[in-house]
């Protein structure tokens, strides 16, 4: 009987300290060096999807932005194997790049953002700029793919979705036009405060700053539609007249430092880390500029001289024509013959290259500008409205985009007088398609190192009005193509690039609805909104 | 056979009747002449004639008890008829009638059966033999004492059917990987449980080198802290049955320690060991040696291209001519190279010395206490192994119900210097081992002796900063490892005189350990990446307690049937802690401390796990031949899904000594056995089933600072994470025959793994690489065979032979819908292209290389420019699994007098290996193959031969691929056994051998290196070799004394 007490006493003690451990177990499972949702302060993620939009640390800077758009829009050209999107050579790996790196390093944390402020008042206004940040994200994605993930992606942890299906660009747009309208509503001048925000945090209204910041987005986005929807497109523009970007004062920028690798610019710290003497500024951009006595042109750009001193001057500079290579069988292909007696003189460290000022591992990235607003809102004026109204976007643009400039820093900088005089030079057409020309070129110059938008928007102005039947140029710019043997268009420029290669097995059935969908997946097949019309 | 059970009933019945009737003759004796008086007597061994200390003599059916003294001697007082029982461990009792005699001569008999008699088994559960149900082996340790190993588990590889141990080619403290009758865990460790004394110990490898070919440094494991001088028995748990107590621990099967201890009755006992061995580098490589340094035929014309031509050569033929090198000197173009490894590698010396003390009191107590030193001069310049233990173990009797036993150790150990292999920066073996034959190794040494050149800096030997002076690596760039290791527990028995026991034990292991790493600013490679060199100084606490309630009691029904119960509960937590402290630029010279570096980063993380665990066991015997064992565990984890409780184990195990109905003749034995259990596995890291959120970093615009955050690390986790299971079939059977001069023991199981944890690749689109996920499914069928055998025994002379042999084969079954989960891939500067991958429907651990394209008939596509295939042309090809299925022992043991001859051969088989050294070897020049042909040219474009025969390794990977098969000598002792007489029974045992270990290889496929040369110890890299740390040899002495 007492050895039955006594194993009663042992039995029940062990079944109490049992019962009473469980919740033990899932302390004992949290991380203690991390934190959980319910503790963590989403701003800090606010942070880290400002910065990663501007670049990822796997380096789709260099491979996609780079070695790819930065070429096919002649902003840059190169002669060795890397930067050669000049000659329009599809470099899978390189051009679906930004594909692959954007979507592990900033759709995730913007989704988690979007997820951990949902529905809590703390973070309302935090909660509506993850919306518009999560928009600025897939659009740039959509811009460059067509089809994407969207409605499903970045789900694998909220909804357990590994194998997100891709989307119709249509319906991505659609619901980026909603979502940004709907938050730029919302965004509440009483609620809080996000400190996470490096764009607007320190701007004395940091809420204001973000409804003309939201609104800017969504003319760019709806501009968009100029080929495909103009009707919604010129409904958009109505919506955010006036409430758009004011000044430079508003512009979209985010900083960098040299603190550490996460912090870093990544066009630098990519360029610089990879291949920087490789990289040459276009020809076409170089003699634009020059032709222009556009002030810029000694900003932007720096040549090596033979005794291997940096200079600036402007006359100087000379530009890497594009669809070039050094030697090879066909002379017109050949740098050594198509430039023979500058390259005999100066090699290839005579090109122009791109500034210092621009690259460098402390610059910022510009996200979006007052001046390609209010250059939007010219070509709006242009396409649908009245030219005057139009003359005084571009007037507003042109002198914002030289202005801009000071982002950079002093060496950088350029006065408003440096921007009268140039506006003093080019005034606005008074014939609509002269004016359109005029407008998106200026967008193009102002788009130098925004290599994305630059790209986007010249297929947006392009259709088949703009072919130039003598040269074979389209667009405004009007950019003459190369045909450099073996490329990958049949010497046209690119109309979006490739999905990375691992999609056809990551992701495969979905790839293969999304390539049925919207046609081959190659360089010269045309999303939706890039109709040639 | 109806007349033969007939029979046997008759024959029983006799001996129970002449049994009962000799029983009463005696009793009537005894109660005519009863006197009491003092017997004296000696014990000694019947085969030796050497006394035998430390024996029990028992007056039998009394407590009178006493041993015999040193020389063997006793004296007990007796009525007289009585029966003496004489006994001592590791020899049968035999039984002395005495009637009148007043001294008694014992010899006793030594036992061959003694360790099978009687098993360990889970929670180190003592059972008789017959009574188990699944496979159980049992190794003495002293078997691995003589020709050592610094990691004892190394000494087990080839002893034990279905055990796979792989050392790790990468220092003198590297880690091991032991497999079990195959993987359970397609991407995780595979590595069995380490219990020592029912303390569960950590065997944690807290670095490892790295999975993509570039190596690194490997950390070694927890197991090099045992002194093989303190084991008894090592006893392996295979199959799931036998593990099944263990729960999820027990998932990959549990290998036992069982410590020396005190033996009861006995005076202060001293046991001496001493082993001094050296160690020499075993040299694999078989390069041409006609052609020298150099490119397209010609040898170096200047300095730099002396340089850049360090691992080419492609120069031309040696002639002896003065050549220029690549420290500007001029020597003979002539061939230098044979003896490199000799000249580099130095002879190691490793000495082991251990002193240990026993005493035994006469109530049963005992204590032993034991000193190990540990003292290994590798043969790595420059590097060395230091190792410090201290081991008691009391085991008291207090009173007649209580036990207590207390054992604590401390080990203190220090490793300098494991290099770092395969093309890992500052690796040791790679420059050494593709010197163009011309190249005298020693000219590397520059002028400090230390691979340094005049300015202080790393005297970089070739163009490739990245490929470090083998001296430099050795003497300059620094790595230390120092731990010390607590471990203890209190374990207290108390029995009722009912028979209930109830248990309670509390143990724990404490580890500290400090890694430091220093890359001082003048390695070649670190000027190159502009750091200004760095440091790492990570300290590691790492602390396993467990404690274990448990309570039973045998109950008895009638006399054939009895049950013993068993009721357990287990509370296990680890915790590792890690602060680390290092960073880049040292602003002092030649200060190489934390606080000397400019850019400091600091980091610190902690793992907790806890687990809660209910158990319980029920043996039921039916006479001495029916044997059923029950078995269920609960475990709780704290590592899976929060809210889940019931992961119930169970397992069931029955044995069937057929011997005992049947009387076949000459069997001594007779068992047929089965089991089935179904185990669980834990997740092997914490916080996995919840997002976690943290810091990376801070930016600072404008003033302000925005500390920049981080959600999850790219693995989705899953709070719906249950544990993996371990399906298991085994049957068996165990004969022995003629006096157990034959034995033979046969395992064959099917085990099924399910729900393992892997890190499934999904698409990135979801914001993730992976998902954890409990999709892996792989199943074994294996077959076990171990043979013993004594074929000559006799009084000055016996041959004791025995054999293992194994067969296990994996296959992944499935992967949750994936085709396949890549494991690692060989991407070394070194253009290798080849990679690991679980394939659904495959054998696990499939090497995957590039091969040449091919035409529509299956033809090689030719690029006619080079004569040869176009290495960016390729295709992947699979080239088979890296697991070897077949693998064997054979142990042969000579007697003769006082003379012991023991050798061991081992070998496995099947398994393929890539070899990055081989590619490397012909891309190079230095292959024995790319010696003929040098002369021509090759294809329309005339090419060089390095050209065409390196497009040819480039483009044909899979022929690197070669047969991981190997047969060994592994080691041989010759050993002398002192009389005890010789010393007038001063010194109880003396014994001298002379040992040998990794004598030589027998058989092996792949050329150039030793086919156990693994860079690392994880289950990814299994497949993959790169020039690590060549092979050694040791021989030496060992001399054991016993007082």
């Amino acid at each position: 009987m007492k050895i039955l007490n006594i194993y009663s006493i042992a039995v029940a003690l062990l079944l109490i300290t049992f019962a009473s451990c469980k919740k033990d177990l899932l302390k004992a499972n949290t991380n203690p060096t991390a934190s959980t949702a319910a503790n963590y302060d989403p701003n800090l993620l606010l942070t880290e999807v400002e910065l990663n939009y501007c670049g990822s640390q796997a380096g789709e800077n260099w491979g996609t932005e780079w070695c790819g758009l930065a070429g096919f829009i002649q902003h840059i050209a190169g002669l060795d194997g890397y930067y050669n999107g000049d000659k329009y050579i599809n470099s899978v790996g390189n051009f679906g790049g930004y594909f692959a790196q954007q979507y592990p390093s900033t759709v995730q944390p913007v989704v988690e953002l979007y997820h951990l402020t949902a529905n809590n008042p703390k973070y309302a206004n935090l909660h509506q700029m993850s919306r518009i940040m999560k928009a600025l994200v897939f659009e740039r994605i959509t811009d460059l793919y067509g089809d994407v993930p969207y409605f499903q992606a970045g789900l694998g942890y909220y909804e357990r979705i590994y194998q997100p299906a891709f989307d119709p660009q249509k319906d991505i747009y659609t619901d980026l036009l909603k979502e940004v309208s709907q938050a730029v509503d919302s965004l509440n001048s009483s609620a809080d405060l996000p400190k996470g925000d490096l764009m607007y945090y320190t701007n004395g209204d940091q809420i204001g700053a973000w409804k003309k910041f939201g609104n800017s987005l969504l003319l760019r986005m709806a501009m968009r539609y100029t080929k495909v929807d103009p009707a919604t497109a010129q409904k958009y523009v109505a919506q955010v007249q006036g409430q758009t970007f004011e000044s430079n004062a508003d512009n979209a920028i985010v900083g960098h430092t040299p603190a550490s690798t996460e912090t870093f610019n990544r066009d630098a710290q990519t360029i610089l880390g990879n291949d920087s003497g490789g990289i040459k500024i276009n020809k076409t951009l170089v003699s634009d500029l020059y032709a222009n006595k556009d002030p810029r042109l000694h900003v932007i750009a720096y040549l090596f001289r033979n005794d291997n001193q940096s200079d600036t001057i402007s006359a100087d500079q000379h530009g890497l024509p594009g669809g070039l290579v050094e030697g090879g069988l066909n002379p017109l292909y050949n740098i050594v013959f198509q430039d023979a007696d500058y390259w005999k003189a100066n090699g290839l460290t005579g090109y122009s290259t791109i500034n210092s000022n621009l690259l460098n591992i402390s610059a910022p990235t510009l996200v979006l500008t007052y001046a390609q607003t209010e250059l939007l809102l010219a070509d709006a004026a242009a396409r649908w409205g009245s030219l005057a109204d139009a003359n005084t976007h571009y007037q507003n643009g042109v002198a914002a985009a030289i202005t801009q400039l000071s982002a950079y820093g002093d060496g950088a900088t350029l006065s408003d007088n440096d921007a009268s005089t140039y506006l003093r030079y080019h005034t606005l057409s008074s014939n609509a398609i002269t004016a359109l020309s005029q407008i998106n070129y200026e967008y193009w110059v102002c788009c130098f190192m925004d290599e994305y938008e630059a790209w986007c928007n010249w297929r947006r102005t392009d259709n088949k009005t703009t072919l130039n039947a003598t040269t074979g140029a389209r667009g405004y710019p009007s950019l003459v193509p190369v045909n450099y043997p073996g490329n990958a268009t049949g010497g046209t420029i690119p109309r979006r690039l490739n999905y990375p290669t691992d999609q056809k097995i990551s992701d495969g059935a979905a790839y293969k609805v999304a390539v049925a969908r919207q046609g081959p997946d190659n360089l010269k097949t045309r999303m939706w909104w890039d109709v040639d019309n | 056979m109806k007349k033969n059970l007939y029979e046997h009933k008759i024959h029983s019945c006799l001996k129970f009747v002449v049994l009962s009737a000799l029983v009463t003759l005696l009793s009537v004796v005894t109660s005519f002449a009863q006197t009491t008086r003092v017997i004296k007597g000696t014990v000694t061994d019947a085969a030796t004639n050497e006394s035998i200390p430390g024996a029990t003599v028992k007056v039998k059916g009394s407590t009178t008890a006493v041993g015999t003294d040193p020389a063997g001697n006793f004296s007990i007082s007796a009525t007289t008829p009585t029966i003496l029982v004489v006994s001592f461990l590791g020899y049968d009792p035999k039984e002395v009638v005495i009637t009148n005699q007043e001294t008694v001569a014992v010899k006793l008999t030594e036992s061959t059966q003694q360790l099978k008699d009687v098993v360990v088994t889970a929670l180190g559960v003592t059972k008789e033999r017959r009574s188990v149900g699944y496979s159980e082996t049992t190794v003495k340790g002293a078997t691995l004492t003589e020709a050592r190993t610094n990691s004892f588990v190394n000494g087990l590889e080839g002893k034990i059917a279905g055990v796979n141990v792989s050392g790790v080619a990468t220092g003198p403290n590297s880690s091991t990987n032991v497999i079990i009758r195959g993987i359970t865990s397609l991407t995780g460790s595979s590595q069995p449980l380490y219990v020592v004394d029912n303390i569960p110990l950590v065997n944690n490898n807290y670095q490892t080198t790295g999975l993509d070919g570039y190596g690194g440094r490997d950390g070694g494991d927890g197991m090099s802290s045992i002194n093989p001088d303190d084991i008894e028995t090592i006893s392996v748990l295979k199959g799931a049955a036998a593990t099944a107590l263990y729960g999820y621990r027990g998932e990959n099967g549990v290998i036992l320690i069982t410590t020396k201890k005190g033996k009861s009755g006995q005076g202060l006992g001293v046991e001496i060991n001493s082993n001094y061995v050296l160690e020499k580098v075993i040299n694999e490589t078989n390069f041409q040696h006609e052609y020298g340094q150099g490119g397209g035929g010609t040898a170096p014309i200047d300095q730099n291209s002396a340089l850049g031509s360090m691992e080419s050569s492609w120069g031309a033929k040696l002639n002896g001519a003065e050549v220029i090198q690549f420290d500007g000197v001029k020597r003979p173009y002539s061939y230098e190279s044979d003896g490199n490894f000799q000249r580099f590698y130095t002879t190691g010396g490793n000495a082991n010395n251990t002193v240990a003390f026993t005493k035994g009191f006469d109530d049963g107590s005992t204590t032993r206490f034991s000193f190990g030193d540990l003292s290994d001069k590798s043969y790595i310049p420059n590097a060395g192994f230091k190792r410090m233990t201290f081991t008691q173990t009391t085991n008291l009797k207090l009173g007649k119900n209580l036990t207590l036993d207390l054992s604590s150790a401390y080990v203190t150990e220090y490793t300098k210097n494991n290099p770092s292999v395969a093309d890992a920066a500052g690796g040791i073996n790679w420059q050494a081992m593709f010197l163009p034959p011309n190249v005298n190794i020693t000219s590397l040494k520059g002028p400090n002796g230390n691979g340094t050149g005049a300015d202080g800096n790393e005297l970089n030997a070739s163009g490739d900063s990245y490929t470090t002076n083998p001296y430099y690596s050795a003497y300059v760039l620094q790595e230390a490892l120092h731990r010390n290791r607590f471990t203890g527990s209190a374990n207290a028995r108390y029995t009722f005189d009912s028979g209930y026991f109830i248990g309670l034990q509390v143990a724990d292991d404490y580890m500290d350990d400090r890694f430091t790493n220093i890359e001082p600013p003048t390695a070649a490679y670190v000027i190159d990446e502009g750091i200004g060199g760095d440091m790492t100084d990570q300290n590691t606490k790492q602390t396993e307690l467990n404690i274990d309630l448990t309570t039973g009691k045998k109950f008895e029904f009638g006399k054939d049937f009895s049950v013993d119960l068993l009721l357990g509960a287990n509370y296990r937590k680890s915790v590792q802690e890690y602060l680390t402290a290092g960073g880049n630029y040292f602003a002092l010279p030649n200060l190489y401390v934390v606080q000397n570096l400019e850019f400091p980063s600091n980091s610190y993380a902690l793992n907790n796990e806890e687990y809660q665990s209910l158990y319980g066991s029920a043996d039921f015997a039916y006479k001495n031949y029916l044997y059923l064992t029950v078995t269920g565990r609960n475990d709780w984890y704290s590592t899976l899904a929060p809210g889940k409780l019931n992961y119930l184990y169970p397992s069931i195990s029955g044995s069937f000594v057929f011997s005992e109905l049947l009387h076949i003749p000459q069997m001594d034995l007779g068992k047929l056995r089965f089991s089935y259990a179904d185990v669980g596995g834990a997740y092997d890291a914490p916080y996995q089933t919840l997002q976690t959120y943290g810091l990376q970093g801070t930016i600072t615009i404008g003033g302000q600072s925005y500390p920049i955050g981080t959600a999850g690390n790219g693995t989705v986790p899953n709070s719906g994470l249950v544990p993996s299971s371990r399906k298991e079939f085994e049957v068996g059977t165990e004969m022995d025959f003629f006096h157990n001069r034959l034995t033979f023991d046969l395992a064959a199981y099917r085990k099924t793994v399910t729900n393992d944890i892997v890190p499934v690749s999904i698409d990135y689109t979801s914001g993730y690489t992976n998902a954890l996920l409990n999709v892996g499914n792989i199943r074994y069928n294996g077959i076990e065979v171990a043979l013993g055998g004594t074929p000559v025994k006799s009084e000055n002379f016996s041959w004791q032979i025995n054999g293992n042999f194994a067969y296990a084969k994996g296959k992944v079954l499935s992967l949750g819908g994936q085709p396949n989960i890549t494991l690692s891939s060989e991407a070394s500067d070194w253009s290798a292209n080849a990679y690991m991958q679980q394939v659904v429907g495959k054998e696990v651990n499939q090497i995957f290389a590039a091969a040449p394209a091919e035409d529509a008939n299956g033809k090689v596509i030719i690029d006619p420019t080079t004569g040869a295939p176009d290495p960016t042309q390729t295709i992947i090809k699979n080239y088979g699994s890296a697991e070897n299925p077949w693998s064997g022992g054979l142990e042969n043991n000579f007697k003769y007098k006082h003379f012991r001859l023991e050798f061991m051969i081992d070998g496995k088989f099947g398994g393929h290996v890539f070899s990055e050294t081989n590619l490397v070897a012909v891309t190079s020049g230095l292959a024995l193959s790319t010696e003929a042909g040098r002369d021509k040219g090759y294809g329309t474009d005339n090419v060089y031969a390095s050209t065409y025969y390196g497009n040819w390794a480039l483009a044909n990977q899979g022929q690197f691929v070669y047969s991981d098969s190997f047969i060994k000598f592994r080691q041989i002792i010759f050993g002398y056994d002192f009389p005890a007489k010789m010393f007038n029974n001063k010194i109880q045992g003396l014994n001298l051998s002379f040992v040998a270990r990794n004598v030589f290889t027998i058989m092996k496929k792949i050329p150039n290196v030793d086919p156990e040369s693994s860079y690392s110890s994880e289950i990814q890299t299994q497949g993959f070799e790169a020039p690590s740390v060549p092979y050694s040899r040791t021989f030496g002495l060992n001399l054991k004394v016993t007082l």
